[in-house]
């Protein structure tokens, strides 16, 4: 199977090596995000392409990086089931040590980014994933709702809740800004990154 | 810096992590090792002997995972673990079976007795189970589990609460507060679960390859009289333990065989009835226990409504 030849006259090899260096960052940067250190996001990137070598046949062409990414969110999940396995983001947050300072050496809990960070970790899961895949990973709401499984209308009406959320979570000191925002009609909702 | 001009999602987008670390160069060693990583691994079984730590049976689907340990020095690329029977570890499982002979002596020995109850515990495909595990000074991790063959239900204590796993044909949900998610069976990166019974004889047939069995005496177990028989490996046994497969493992905390010291089973009415497998990790020493119940008990499993 591996050595067959495809109808362009690639080996598969071939082309999930293509496959590979066309997605490696963004599938290791997905997982990054999500785990506490690089050497995890090795893991979980390694782990997300057996699944895709060993499934190479299911890729859909051209959709490639959101298929991989719901992958990637499958081994990040059963992980994060693993209790106490990982000291990942997630976890983090929820007990409230995830600052930028603990994870990459920003300024922590007391610093403008902390206040983000805080304000991040007192979100519903929902919400905070929302909100990174948008902020993070870039993806447009359209993406965000095919690896979420949702339509995009409802993955745009739960997004600009999470973006709510998140700017009354903020400091009112820290963030006057983003409150009048958040009293005017959303416009990007449906915007492509 | 923070501009006061910021939105609250370009604050957010100021975290991400990438920015201060990004993803390993393409031409990389790290590159090329986690490229080869995922195609070498996807479909090979991994040595045992390689892995370390001890799993988590509160989650035994994912009890599979490697160990927690953090590395330190040079990293080396991991080797997921994969679950495929293949035909050398089923072999492997069949030469375990053929060599627990039940000897000819009329008094069958403590060996035999539990290799027959171990036989008898194969054929039940309902019942119900409750795994408790104890990690040196952690508190003790309970999760309970019921059976119907190949479909079970798992409560346990997840990371964020109470969860239910239900696993129902070619696929596991996962109920947390009241929200489930589903996902197919085959795309759990750890693997599948054996059916319990027959995974019980399998280990325990395995276990007595070569050990010593001996009767420790009465004991009452979930409101039985039990007799509890002490099973100690030799390198034989686990090795014969190795031969099995994770999904066959994963029920009894026994991915790490060769930290295996002990494994206890109590024994009444030709059933097993607990087993009890004791490891020590170097630093650590921890227990599994399983007991079993409810033997033929009208358990259906759905998929949760």
């Amino acid at each position: 199977m591996a050595g067959a030849l495809t109808p362009s006259g690639a080996t598969p090899v071939d082309v999930f090596r293509s496959v590979f260096d066309a997605h490696f960052i963004d599938v290791w940067s997905y997982a990054r995000r999500r785990c506490a250190s690089s050497a995890d996001a090795d893991d979980v990137a390694a782990e997300t392409f057996a699944v895709a070598w060993r499934r190479r046949d299911d890729l859909p062409p051209g959709q490639e990086r959101l298929w991989l990414f719901g992958v990637a969110r499958r081994v990040l999940a059963n992980q994060r089931r693993g209790a106490g396995r990982r000291e990942d983001l997630h976890v983090r947050l929820i007990h409230h040590e995830g600052t930028a300072g603990s994870l990459d050496g920003h300024d922590g809990g007391d610093g403008p980014e902390g206040k983000v960070w805080e304000a991040l970790a007192s979100l519903s899961a929902d919400d905070r994933e929302l909100l990174l895949l948008r902020a993070w990973d870039g993806l447009a709401v359209s993406d965000i709702a095919v690896l979420l499984e949702c339509s995009a209308n409802a993955a745009s009406l739960r997004l600009r809740r999470a973006r709510a959320h998140l700017r009354e979570a903020l400091p009112a000191t820290d963030d006057g800004r983003s409150r009048t925002r958040a009293g005017r009609p959303p416009t990007e909702e449906g915007e492509a990154p | 810096m923070t501009h006061p001009e910021d939105t609250p999602e370009e604050r957010l987008t100021r975290l991400d992590p990438v920015r201060t670390d990004p993803a390993p160069r393409r031409g990389s060693t790290r590159y090329e090792s986690i490229l080869e990583t995922a195609m070498n691994t996807a479909n090979v079984p991994i040595p045992m002997t390689e892995s370390q730590g001890l799993p988590d049976p509160a989650s035994p689907v994912i009890a599979f995972e490697e160990s927690s340990t953090r590395r330190r020095g040079p990293r080396r690329p991991r080797r997921s673990r994969r679950f495929v029977l293949t035909g050398a570890a089923a072999a492997a499982v069949l030469a375990a079976v053929a060599v627990v002979a039940l000897g000819s002596n009329e008094q069958p020995s403590a060996a035999a007795t539990v290799a027959e109850a171990a036989t008898n515990t194969g054929e039940i495909t309902r019942l119900r189970a409750r795994l408790t595990r104890q990690i040196g000074d952690e508190p003790k991790s309970i999760s309970t589990a019921e059976i119907d063959g190949s479909n079970l239900r798992i409560n346990y204590a997840g990371d964020d609460g109470p969860t239910v796993m239900t696993i129902v044909g070619d696929t596991v949900w996962e109920t947390v507060a009241d929200e489930t998610t589903s996902q197919p069976y085959d795309e759990i990166a750890q693997g599948r679960l054996a059916p319990f019974g027959s995974s019980s004889e399998a280990v325990v047939r395995a276990a007595l390859h070569q050990s010593e069995v001996e009767a420790i005496g009465p004991e009452r177990v979930g409101g039985v009289d039990a007799t509890r028989y002490r099973i100690r490996p030799s390198t034989a046994t686990r090795a014969a333990l190795s031969d099995l497969t994770p999904a066959v493992l994963g029920w009894f905390e026994l991915e790490h065989p060769e930290q295996v010291t002990e494994i206890d089973v109590w024994v009444t009415d030709d059933l097993i009835h607990r087993i009890q497998v004791t490891s020590d990790a170097g630093d650590t020493v921890g227990s599994a226990t399983i007991d079993f119940y409810d033997f033929g008990a009208d358990i259906t499993i759905t998929p949760p409504g």
